[in-house]
């Protein structure tokens, strides 16, 4: 179908140039930090932004209704192959998240945030109370538990934490009791725990003692956390000058292009390039939660929250990994972090937001 | 529908809004603590891992011969040290290190050692230092992970055990030497490069600097003579063979100018096995001190004539084949009846020394065995060399020690003393002082001259005609008719002393029936060419210096003085010629 001028007009413009921005950003340092590796990964994560914009205007021209009144769909198919991936999946880097078809790779579970985002939208679109009563926190629960517990059997702690994140983003929306609030806490406490000691691979229960003393162990998983934080410091206040940061360039940093761009960037644009970067990434966050003012329904409203506290709480918990607040999960830098799918998923999520922000006034 | 945004969410909004701003805080905070204050620290972590900092090792310089034929060399080894690579299993690294021990033959404790040291993650560790080219492509060919070489370099004598005690040796690791190694290190060995070497992760190294070149150690020449050093060694360990001693010691030096052409000391090591048996250790030519016996009379018989006490035909009565003083009887080997000072000294009568010894005082004595430099170091540029022994007069038994001194006992000396005191005599009367290494006063000023005159030239000890005389009427005839008459040498006269010292046993107190054998001479009497010592000690098959030790003097000279050309400087006896004698056969 074809797509209204008004419509066009009404496309959030400086969003979308954000977008770019920061995705041409993420070109340049991960230029710089594989330029010397055979794979050519810059021109892969151009052709990767290309692919992904196609996607976003895809996604823009189908009402968000249409892909809200097929979550239910979206939800089983996905559902199904997060369960494939796990029984036909060759393990890659100790975990089963990959799917290959055909030439392309690409992991189920990135579609599941997307497809989750728009099953909750579906979920408390209907929903007109102030609190969530029991039985709908329970159903809401179920249906979001399901994927989860199938992520972390991958296991995918970065993925599973971040689809946390986007259940009890809506949950908040939704509106929790204080009490389910308290329960939910516990639950986590007990949870954690529990799975800490049961549930947890070794390699992951190392990435949170090294959180404590990365210098525990300095060659295994407190290694990148070490380099990471070298790389920052060696940045400075200026930083060492595009292609000229010695960590990344002699590989000292490891995935230097994939979660820990963002210690690049420390160390060749130093602490006042740091600074710029995340300023402009809360000057998009912003707007994207912004939107949320200019939903026309319920449903929009969930879209533009869920959708915005993705991209948000990667960026948030990246940059805590990166600067060694937080464990190293492999939770990438949207837009920034080589790799297509996180960039197909973040810039579809940013096309749903963009799709309801436009189609504010009218049925089109 | 605004109603609903605006009710609640606004509330969670700034909820999550207060979250951020929180997160902002802290990152700010940790960012401003990493960059700002922690640069300088992050800055040298940077340098640390990825540059580091390689001393060049110098070129040893190399030892030469007299004639440039080449003693001593450097040649490229390799050094094979270990990274601790990212990721190795113990199970792999355990297989790695094995599979080197197969190929350098390492034992298992220094497998143990690499081991222990992988497992702790040391940066680097040696697994064998200087392994030879072809071994090391050996090991390169296995491309084991964290495997890797540097150049070196590895001392090599390529004519092994010749003049080992000369040369000395350098350990592997070049901490412990000896010889000339030693004493001239710091000539040979040059000056320490050093290089910084920047790596990526891993160890690859992308650029290397320069900071400073290594500067190559000087090369030094000795004086020592190849030639005539394998000719000392073959003789001196043939009469070793034949007479069962249990060590043995030749020098064999020019005589005016005090250059040592060869110096054995056996047993001896292969040089390229530094440091050897612990019984070839001592180079007993320079480091041993022993009871010299008759040839300490030549300094007895200085003493006498120096101050004319005693002319070469007044005569002394030693038909009673001993005499006792103060306790002390001092016999002869042989009764030998009434005989002139001259030949006193011919046959070596120690009761007719003892008799002329008297005329000297005890002070007239001891100045001129002070004159001869006894119980002082000769000054050889050879390390640890012994002083030997001469007590102080004041220590001196006012009776005994007299005549006992005067036969050669009570006093300790070199080899090289003897010689050089012998060396006297050549020289008409100047005491030079020995030295290995070519003089050459631009490159070798660590040459210690303070231990003979302010010149380091020679001193006189005793008159010209002194030493003239004494050659002529008694050390010329010791070899022609005397002691050493079984060391006489076709077509050249030979001035010497014998010396049969019986070796005294500290544990028994008293003196054994082990005798140490010596003959210390020179040749030609006219023109001196060599002075030469051969010492062999505890000879079992005739145990006098003169059936023992004169022989393979005389062999060593003849050898020596033809490869000198130096032409008889006397008839050779007439001989018939025989057709086998056209042949080349010797009669």
């Amino acid at each position: 179908m074809m797509i209204d001028r008004r419509l066009i007009r009404e496309v959030d413009w400086i969003l979308l140039g954000l977008v770019l921005l920061h995705s041409l950003i993420g070109v340049f340092f991960i230029y710089s930090s594989s330029h010397f590796l055979a794979g050519e990964y810059y021109v892969r994560q151009l052709v990767w932004i290309g692919i992904s914009l196609i996607a976003l205007v895809l996604v823009l021209v189908i009402d968000y209704k249409f892909f809200v009144s097929l979550s239910v769909y979206f939800y089983g198919l996905t559902v199904a192959l997060l369960a494939a991936t796990l029984v036909f999946a060759r393990f890659v880097a100790g975990t089963k998240s990959w799917v290959t078809l055909g030439l392309m790779q690409f992991q189920p579970s990135e579609m599941a945030k997307i497809v989750m985002i728009l099953v909750f939208a579906r979920l408390f679109a209907e929903y007109r109370s102030a609190y969530l009563t029991t039985q709908h926190t329970l159903f809401a629960l179920l249906l979001s538990g399901v994927p989860l517990i199938l992520i972390i059997l991958q296991p995918d702690l970065g993925t599973a934490m971040t689809f946390l994140a986007i259940i009890g983003g809506a949950f908040i929306l939704a509106g929790l009791k204080k009490k389910a609030i308290l329960l939910f806490l516990l639950a986590a406490l007990v949870l954690g725990i529990g799975g800490w000691s049961v549930g947890l691979k070794d390699y992951q229960k190392k990435r949170l003692t090294t959180l404590v003393n990365p210098l525990h162990d300095p060659r295994g998983s407190g290694y990148q956390v070490i380099q990471s934080k070298i790389a920052i410091g060696a940045g400075g206040l200026s930083g060492r000058g595009f292609m000229k940061g010695s960590q990344s360039q002699l590989r000292f940093l490891p995935a230097r292009h994939t979660d820990f761009i963002f210690s690049v960037i420390g160390e060749e644009a130093g602490f006042l390039g740091v600074l710029a970067v995340i300023v402009l990434y809360f000057f998009m966050l912003a707007r994207m939660f912004l939107s949320v003012s200019k939903a026309r329904d319920r449903a929009g409203v969930y879209i533009i929250f869920t959708a915005s506290l993705l991209i948000a709480f990667q960026f948030l918990v990246n940059i805590l990994m990166i600067i060694g607040l937080f464990p190293v999960v492999g939770i990438t830098l949207p837009f920034i972090s080589y790799g297509g799918s996180s960039l197909l998923t973040s810039f579809i999520a940013c096309g749903l937001v963009l799709n309801v922000k436009m189609r504010r006034f009218a049925n089109v | 529908m605004r109603t609903f945004y605006e009710s609640d969410i606004r509330k969670r909004t700034l909820v999550l809004s207060f979250a951020l701003i929180a997160w902002a805080a802290v990152v700010a905070l940790r960012l401003v603590q990493i960059q700002v204050f922690g640069h300088a620290r992050a800055k040298t972590a940077v340098l640390d891992q990825n540059r580091d900092k390689i001393t060049m090792e110098p070129r040893r310089g190399t030892i030469f011969d007299c004639n440039g034929e080449i003693l001593a060399c450097s040649l490229p080894a390799v050094s094979v040290h270990i990274r601790s690579v990212e990721k190795e299993t113990p199970t792999e690294e355990r297989a790695k290190v094995l599979a080197l021990q197969g190929l350098l033959g390492l034992s298992e404790k220094e497998v143990s050692t690499i081991l222990g040291r992988l497992k702790n993650n040391s940066p680097f560790t040696y697994v064998k230092k200087k392994i030879s080219e072809e071994e090391a492509a050996r090991v390169m060919a296995l491309k084991l992970p964290g495997v890797e070489f540097e150049p070196a370099t590895r001392r090599h004598y390529p004519l092994r055990s010749l003049a080992a005690h000369v040369l000395g040796g350098l350990s592997l690791t070049e901490d412990t030497k000896t010889g000339v190694e030693a004493r001239y290190d710091d000539v040979l060995k040059g000056e320490e490069g050093a290089k910084v070497v920047f790596k990526v992760n891993g160890g690859r190294d992308y650029q290397t600097q320069v900071i400073k070149s290594p500067v190559p150690g000087r090369d030094l020449v000795l004086t020592i003579d190849a030639t005539m050093q394998y000719y000392a060694e073959k003789e001196l360990a043939r009469a070793m063979a034949e007479h069962e001693a249990a060590w043995g010691a030749v020098i064999v030096m020019e005589p005016s100018s005090g250059e040592i052409l060869a110096l054995a000391s056996l047993p001896s090591y292969d040089v390229n096995d530094y440091p050897g048996p612990k019984n070839a250790w001592m180079n007993r030519a320079v480091q041993l001190s022993y009871e010299p016996g008759s040839t300490f009379k030549i300094v007895t018989a200085a003493a006498a004539r120096e101050r004319n006490r005693v002319g070469f035909t007044d005569l002394f009565d030693c038909s009673a084949g001993s005499i006792t003083i103060g306790g002390l009887t001092i016999r002869d080997h042989e009764r030998v009846g009434v005989l002139s000072f001259s030949d006193v000294l011919i046959h070596s009568s120690n009761v007719g020394t003892v008799l002329f010894a008297q005329k000297l005082t005890i002070a007239e004595y001891y100045d001129t065995i002070k004159a001869f430099r006894f119980g002082t170091k000769t000054g050889i540029d050879l390390p640890a060399e012994a002083s030997g022994l001469v007590r102080p007069p004041a220590a001196w038994n006012k009776r005994t020690a007299l005549p006992h001194i005067a036969i050669g006992y009570e006093v300790a000396v070199t080899p090289l003393q003897i010689l050089v005191a012998m060396n006297v005599y050549a020289t008409g009367g100047l005491l030079v002082r020995p030295h290995v290494v070519v003089k050459d006063e631009e490159s070798h000023p660590v040459l210690d001259r303070s231990a003979l005159g302010a010149a380091g030239g020679p001193v006189r000890v005793i008159s010209e005609k002194t030493a003239k005389e004494l050659v002529s009427r008694v050390f010329e005839p010791v070899v022609e008719e005397g002691t050493a008459m079984a060391g006489r040498l076709d077509g050249f006269g030979i001035a010497g002393k014998t010396g049969t010292a019986q070796k005294y046993d500290p544990a028994l107190n008293a003196y054994t029936r082990k005798y140490t054998a010596s003959f210390v001479g020179f040749v030609p009497v006219e023109r001196p060419r060599l002075a030469m010592i051969v010492v062999l000690d505890e000879p079992k098959e005739g145990y006098y210096g003169g059936q023992v030790c004169a022989p393979v003097f005389r062999d060593i000279a003849r050898q020596i003085l033809r490869y000198l050309r130096v032409p008889p400087e006397r008839p050779l006896p007439a001989r018939i010629l025989t057709a086998g004698m056209a042949k080349g056969e010797r009669p």
